[in-house]
């Protein structure tokens, strides 16, 4: 079986979150910057210590001020700043340097610069603390499966999970992703077992949860192309009804019974899944393969029944996605998915319950969860904060009298071009935004009307059928 | 007639399926949407800059300066809550420590207590600790130290210590200067 290199798993919301393993800091300006860091004055501790460094206050310790800065700087979402401090730090060698290539690393990751990314992995020479290294192999796991580098991702991947570290997420995700590795070489065998193990897991860890149920699934659809589709109903069946992947089993659990030509067993998960939210385009597939089911058992009354029903969901649908088209036309959908993610967040599928309705959630979903959208999201949030910092700055500045008039006026003259410049791509970030959840609605509009063709269609040769049959009774 | 057309509505919703929750159609995309970010990155780069040229033309000359930093190993002989300056006799800075600032400090933070500019010259950092030292008779302590200094050639960095003199009945009052 080949999987593809999606079905991969990765943690890339917690990267940042996660301490890098650094030197001593010594010059106390170093540790003031940590100190009111610590206090919640990262952004004023940041601008004071850019300032010291700046000014070669702190040369006799450039490297731990600069591999501070990077991580400040990095938490600040600053990345190229970010890159060219931690930079110096690797390129300096020393005991900063593996702290820096580790942290420009996870950067180029992040930004999905896989090179890059792998290049600064492959500079780190010490060891690592546990934790930190757990998370490097994993990401360079994935970023070597990216490229087909398959064997080095088995390698890297097979440290993550043989290793003598304790139990983590990295190490669970690594297992998954180590039988990605095992399928796309063909040793289905050794991937299957793995999944098993990761399969067992009856936990109340979400991640762990979510993990198994992806491996059921993975089983489940592997089994059913090896035809043995008794085994794939029961991984099926193992699978959570309401996680992430559960609209995907439900599917696939009425496909395996469908195969055995099982329909009534088959109209169970299909019933079930033609409830849920209709945006889905699993659902509206259920909706059409219930009446099938149906028609299968020669219960072409219930089959007319669901198909009619079908067309009536479909219609709805269609306007409410003329409604979200509004709401993105009108501006709504930036400005509410702009109040309510903060700049670390990752929007998955699970957090979208947690959206405000004018963002159109659940039409827009999969163009949310991508890495480029969220970049434009992330970024005009910041865009719209630095606006209001430079208003701010601008009047302190301008009631600043301890400040020579030259450097005042200078001062002033940036934050003005500054701010001209942030308005301009704060309009051109809203704007790619929402060209891109107009094609996303273009694209679901398209689907929906070749369903209700469809669906259109096989009401009249039903009627047509039954015409023949029973003279139009 | 009517099975053979479910069939072929089977083998499409077979199809969608398999397009659906196996391959995943793809999301749009924004292939050009590089040059945006970088340019965004570029702009947020600059307005940190920005703030970092106002935070330099706020200081003094560096040759005038003056900055006094604060650490402390904890120690239970000797409870810190609060630090007073003068300079020339003229009290300059003031700072009582929140018990979220002695553990910033005990995890090894120093607090930036004083950055002021002087005229060129002579001039004396008087500094005071003022405490609890819970194993003495009278509860409250205070500690000074004068430091004579000159300004007007380089900036000057002092730290004032707080740490655990070994074998001694209190903990070590002392300042650094950093070069």
């Amino acid at each position: 079986m080949r999987l593809p290199v999606s079905g991969m798993v990765v943690l890339t919301g917690l990267l940042l979150a996660l301490p890098a393993t650094a030197a001593p800091l010594l010059d106390p300006q170093i540790r003031a910057a940590r100190f009111e860091a610590s206090l919640g004055e990262a952004p004023a501790a940041l601008v004071r210590l850019q300032a010291a460094r700046q000014q070669g206050f702190l040369d006799h310790q450039a490297h731990a001020a600069d591999l501070l800065l990077g991580e400040m700087l990095l938490q600040q979402g600053l990345d190229l700043p970010a890159q060219a401090a931690l930079q110096r730090v690797g390129e300096g060698g020393g005991t900063a340097a593996d702290a820096a290539w580790l942290q420009l690393g996870r950067l180029h990751y992040r930004r999905g610069e896989d090179a890059a990314a792998l290049a600064a992995f492959a500079r780190i020479r010490g060891p690592l603390a546990a934790d930190a290294q757990q998370e490097r192999l994993l990401l360079e796991g994935e970023l070597l499966l990216r490229v087909e580098r398959l064997s080095e991702a088995e390698r890297r991947l097979r440290l993550l999970v043989e290793g003598r570290g304790k139990r983590s997420d990295w190490v669970d995700y690594g297992r998954f992703n180590l039988a990605v590795v095992l399928f796309r070489q063909g040793r289905e065998d050794e991937a299957r077992e793995l999944l098993l193990s990761l399969s067992k897991h009856n936990t109340r860890d979400r991640t762990l949860r979510t993990l198994s149920d992806k491996a059921n699934l993975t089983l489940a659809y592997d089994r059913l192309e090896a035809g043995d589709i008794d085994a794939a109903t029961e991984f099926f069946k193992k699978g959570r009804l309401t996680g992430p992947v559960s609209n995907t089993a439900l599917m696939g659990l009425g496909r395996a019974w469908a195969a055995q030509e099982e329909y009534k067993k088959a109209l169970v998960p299909w019933l079930r899944l033609s409830e849920r939210d209709p945006a889905d385009p699993l659902v509206q597939d259920a909706l059409l393969a219930v009446p099938y089911g149906f028609g299968k058992l020669n219960a072409y009354k219930q089959a007319l029944q669901y198909y009619q029903q079908a067309l009536g969901v479909f219609k709805l649908e269609l306007e409410r996605i003329g409604k979200v088209e509004a709401q993105v036309d009108g501006g709504d959908m930036v400005r509410a998915l702009a109040t309510s993610f903060a700049s670390g967040d990752v929007l998955t599928r699970e957090a979208l319950p947690a959206l405000p309705k004018a963002a159109g959630a659940s039409h827009l979903w999969r163009l949310f969860s991508t890495h480029e959208f969220q970049e434009m999201l992330r970024n005009y949030v910041r865009v719209d904060r630095s606006l209001k910092k430079i208003a701010r700055w601008t009047s302190q500045i301008e009631a600043d009298d301890a400040l020579p008039a030259a450097r005042r006026e200078a001062l002033l003259a940036r934050a003005a071009a500054l701010e001209a410049r942030s308005n301009t791509l704060s309009g051109k970030l809203q704007a790619r935004m929402q060209s891109l959840a107009r094609q996303e609605l273009e694209q679901r509009r398209k689907r929906i009307q070749a369903y209700s063709d469809e669906t259109r269609f096989s009401i009249a040769q039903i009627y047509d059928y039954a015409a023949k049959r029973w003279g139009g009774k | 007639m009517i099975r053979q057309f479910l069939f072929s509505l089977f083998s499409l919703c077979l199809l969608t399926l398999a397009a659906s929750s196996w391959a995943q159609e793809p999301a749009p995309s924004a292939p050009d949407a590089g040059p945006l970010l970088h340019e965004a990155g570029q702009l947020f780069a600059e307005v940190q800059d920005l703030a970092v040229a106002w935070e330099v033309a706020r200081q003094p000359a560096p040759r005038d300066q003056l900055l006094v930093l604060l650490s402390l190993q904890p120690d239970e002989r000797f409870t810190l809550q609060a630090v007073a300056l003068e300079i020339d006799g003229e009290p300059v800075a003031f700072h009582e420590y929140s018990t979220a600032e002695i553990e910033a400090l005990a995890a090894g933070g120093a607090h930036r207590l004083l950055l002021k500019g002087l005229p060129a010259g002579r001039h004396e950092l008087l500094a005071r600790w003022h405490g609890k030292a819970p194993k003495v008779k009278k509860e409250e302590m205070v500690r000074e130290l004068r430091w004579a200094f000159r300004t007007g050639e380089a900036r000057r960095v002092v730290e004032l210590e707080l740490s655990q003199g070994e074998g001694q009945p209190f903990p070590r009052f002392a300042l650094r200067e950093w070069h």
